[in-house]
């Protein structure tokens, strides 16, 4: 609903996106269609995807006339008549939940947008995605119509090549000169591929973008298609996304509806289709040669390369393959002008860049920032730092085909070739930040368990080769690591790197490399010490009660599987260390805090 | 093993508080979704029972989830719809275990006999992607999520815990039929982490000793008079 269509004075948005939904914003939604309905409130009611707060959600945000809006975390059912009543009703804000007020853009969490500059994420969260007439509102689908109707083919590329933008999927690859070699590579049919198979584990942008503001990205494939010559659109979508993937279907159809897809769109003799296709789950089919493998209903496999998709792609016909957020990018350039872009980002990486803060951050949820933030911005100055006052220890970027950086590493500037010298890669964006109670050797260990077991087992190298680091690792972990390992892992990886068939197996020892660059004395105290530093490895670690602090409330005797926990009641109790198999069910148990795992 | 048939859906006490959503707001309608109420002079009463109405119908859903292998009836719905498109493999057998819960060795028989495939390049495709399971599950599929964030976040005490309370090893399905356990890579909720997902609903922020009450209200939601101890 657009704002004053129907002559409120407020317009509420609730954000309603896979993770405002998980932590319950149906509920929400319910609460305030029954308030709304029953009351007498000068207010419309519309939903957006996520707005990037992913830590306070569900969230709110509230529009008034005069353009002012503030934004409340931490919705519940319960809350919503007061919310109703007070802001709505008495024009009175309900401080308490307040997360942004735009009157002091700064003030509370307000700095975690307003450190942000968001070109990607530019509608997400502002927009209904469900409904196009929002979208066009706000100027959406105009650059795909001017450029169809009063541009070329080649003008279009000249453009994209002009704002730098490289391929945002993880390899960074100049997206205008793909486009370039899509289009220059002759035939009658020509493919164009939407990845929207997002399976680095840590990354959702993709996700959020599809679920938020599909229409930007059905746009950005107009574009594309009309570009490089291609009438055939695909989005290779994630089973595991059923909501961006309905929001998908929806806009495809309301597209068809308005004349942007089909036959003769925006009344020009150009066609373009776009049809889903979902994905069934393989880490691999990220990889192109994979994923048409998967499309044309064979296992997912890679294949060597050359032929590049761009000359014998899909069904052996020239494909060009571009990420979510590229093709998301694509209208924002066409219609502010490549210079626009350009402005934006370092000398060798334009733009800004999305990234998904997890783990053990502060504010967990979507930040958009220029290249050429430095790590400590993104990490502190937007994610709020370090969530529960630990100390930082580590960022991990690029998912299991990146790196981990220490803190020496933080000032390092985002942008493809810095990120890529210090030791991990910018990948898809995934940012998951490790504090001091998360184990350097058991996160190397969990990457590699990931590839080892997405690898698809067409090559030696990645299939066996990732099978033995693996084995070693798990070694490591338990305390039976070998003095020769950190050697081992060496030579393995470094043959894994050169032999591989295809990037999953070619960059799959990556989280080994950076961990034993930057935290070899870890995997030493694991190997020679028999200690886990982070005590984090249960193999590595003993659980003990502190007398001082426990309470004997014996919830920990109720979770020992093994009965090693003893104690009189209301006295403190006590962990037999021989009989105690380190689970550490206790420790998640304890409300006072008194288990410590050392 | 044989799917629960219809049994629970008399048994579900009419008066459930309305915060317990059984399945998910899985068919949430553009119009619902629009929220177009602002517009519409209705009163609470009738949406309490539009929602009570909802509500109902998807209750009564979980009765026959699942085609029984022997009806044919499915097959012929994904065959005109896939049939006969080229490379159209794995929406044949997502359709397919979309109604049958499950790719059974007969379905997949019947599926390469008709769409003009060998079985093994069924059986190849079915096995190489995760999605497929050659086995049925129980009526709640649990998957807890490993991926980075939840791995950090403490995902394997989540996992262990779900295995503590139900009795079962990953993979495995409860004596009961009730629940089915999976962990899984990302599910794209990263800010929540860990995370589970039951059915369809989502439940983020978790901590172990939060586990024993989320599978409580699905054991009760199934009619389970059994204790999940």
């Amino acid at each position: 609903m657009i704002m004053g269509e129907n002559g409120h004075r407020y317009k509420l948005v609730l954000g309603y996106g896979t993770c405002g939904i998980a932590a319950g914003a149906t509920a929400v939604k319910d609460a305030l269609e029954e308030a709304v309905e029953g009351g007498d409130y000068d207010v419309d009611l519309d939903i957006a995807g996520c707005m990037g707060y992913c830590f306070k959600e569900p969230v709110i945000e509230i529009f008034d006339r005069d353009g002012g809006s503030v934004i409340y975390g931490d919705m519940t059912a319960k809350k919503v008549p007061q919310l109703l009543e007070e802001h709505v009703g008495k024009g009175v804000l309900v401080e308490d939940w307040v997360i942004k007020d735009s009157r002091e853009p700064a003030a509370g969490e307000g700095d975690f947008l307003e450190n942000q500059h968001r070109v990607v994420l530019r509608n997400c969260g502002k927009i209904n995605p469900e409904n196009i007439e929002e979208y066009i509102a706000i100027g959406g689908y105009e650059a795909a119509r001017k450029a169809l109707t009063s541009s070329t083919p080649e003008a279009v590329i000249d453009e994209v090549s002009a704002s730098g933008i490289r391929g945002r999927g993880g390899a960074g690859f100049p997206t205008g000169t793909k486009w370039g070699f899509a289009r220059k590579s002759p035939g009658d049919v020509k493919y164009l591929i939407c990845n929207a198979d997002e399976g680095d584990p840590g990354a959702f942008m993709d996700r959020s973008v599809l679920e938020g503001d599909p229409h930007s990205v059905l746009e950005g494939m107009i574009l594309a298609g009309f570009a490089i010559g291609a009438r055939h659109g695909l989005i290779y979508c994630r089973a595991e996304y059923p909501l961006a993937l309905k929001r998908l279907d929806i806009a495809i159809e309301d597209c068809h509806r308005k004349g942007f897809l089909g036959e003769n769109i925006f009344g020009t003799d150009w066609g373009f289709e776009v049809r889903v296709k979902k994905g069934a789950g393989a880490f691999v089919c990220g990889e192109e040669t994979a994923m048409m493998a998967s499309i044309e209903g064979q296992r997912g496999m890679p294949r060597p390369r050359p032929p590049f998709p761009a000359n014998s792609g899909l069904w052996g016909k020239p494909t060009n393959i571009n990420n979510v957020e590229t093709l998301a990018a694509i209208p924002w350039i066409m219609a502010k002008g490549s210079d626009a872009y350009s402005a934006i980002g370092t000398e060798k990486s334009k733009g800004t860049k999305v990234f998904c803060l997890a783990g053990k951050v502060r504010r967990t949820g979507l930040a958009e920032v220029p290249m050429g933030y430095t790590l400590r911005q993104v990490i502190f100055d937007v994610g709020g730092g370090i969530a529960g006052g630990r100390q930082f220890k580590a960022v991990q970027m690029g998912g299991p085909s990146g790196g981990c950086l220490p803190e020496s590493k933080l000032d390092t500037q985002v942008d493809y070739d810095q990120i890529t010298a210090a030791g991990a890669i910018i990948g898809s964006g995934g940012m998951i930040v490790a504090d001091n109670r998360t184990c350097m050797v058991d996160l190397a260990r969990y990457f590699l368990s990931f590839t080892q077991d997405e690898s698809c087992g067409k090559c030696t190298p990645c299939r066996i080769g990732t099978k033995r680091m693996l084995e070693i690792l798990e070694r490591i972990c338990e305390g039976k690591g070998k003095p020769e390992d950190i050697a081992s892992l060496e030579t393995l990886a470094d043959d894994i790197k050169a032999a591989s068939l295809c990037a999953l197996g070619g960059t799959a020892p990556n989280p080994v490399l950076t961990t034993l660059r930057y935290f070899k004395n870890e995997y030493e105290d694991h190997i020679f010490n028999h200690r886990c530093t982070a005590a984090s490895c249960p193999a590595l670690i003993t659980l003990q009660i502190d007398p001082d602090t426990c309470t004997g409330c014996g919830a920990c005797v109720k979770v020992c599987p093994t009965e090693a926990i003893t104690g009189e009641k209301k006295q403190p109790h006590h962990i037999d260390v021989d009989a105690c198999i380190r689970c550490k069910m206790c420790l998640s148990r304890c409300p006072s805090e008194s288990i410590v795992a050392e | 093993m044989s799917r629960p048939s219809g049994k629970f859906c008399p048994t579900v006490p009419k008066n459930r508080p309305a915060r317990v959503a059984v399945r998910p707001r899985a068919a949430l309608t553009r119009e619902s979704l629009l929220l177009e109420s602002s517009r519409v002079a209705a009163r609470p009463a009738a949406v309490a029972a539009r929602h009570e109405e909802e509500r109902m119908e998807k209750e009564c859903a979980c009765a026959n989830r699942y085609a029984d292998v022997d009806d044919l009836g499915p097959m012929d719905e994904i065959m005109e719809k896939y049939g006969h498109e080229k490379g159209a493999l794995i929406p044949l057998l997502q359709e397919a275990q979309d109604a049958y819960g499950y790719l059974d060795e007969q379905i997949m028989r019947e599926l390469a006999r008709r769409a003009g495939y060998q079985l093994s390049q069924l059986y190849g495709v079915a096995t190489f992607f995760s999605q497929f399971r050659l086995k049925p599950i129980g009526e709640y599929l649990i998957k807890v999520c490993h991926g980075t964030a939840c791995h950090v976040g403490g995902a394997t005490q989540i996992s262990d815990e779900v295995c503590n309370q139900l009795g079962i090893k990953e993979g495995e399905t409860t004596p009961d039929n009730k629940f089915t356990l999976e962990s899984v890579m990302c599910l794209g909720a990263c800010a929540l982490a860990p995370i589970m997902v039951v059915g369809e609903d989502t439940h983020g922020k978790l901590k172990p000793t939060g586990i024993k009450k989320i599978l409580k209200k699905y054991a009760d939601i199934a009619g389970s008079t059994e204790e999940e101890e």
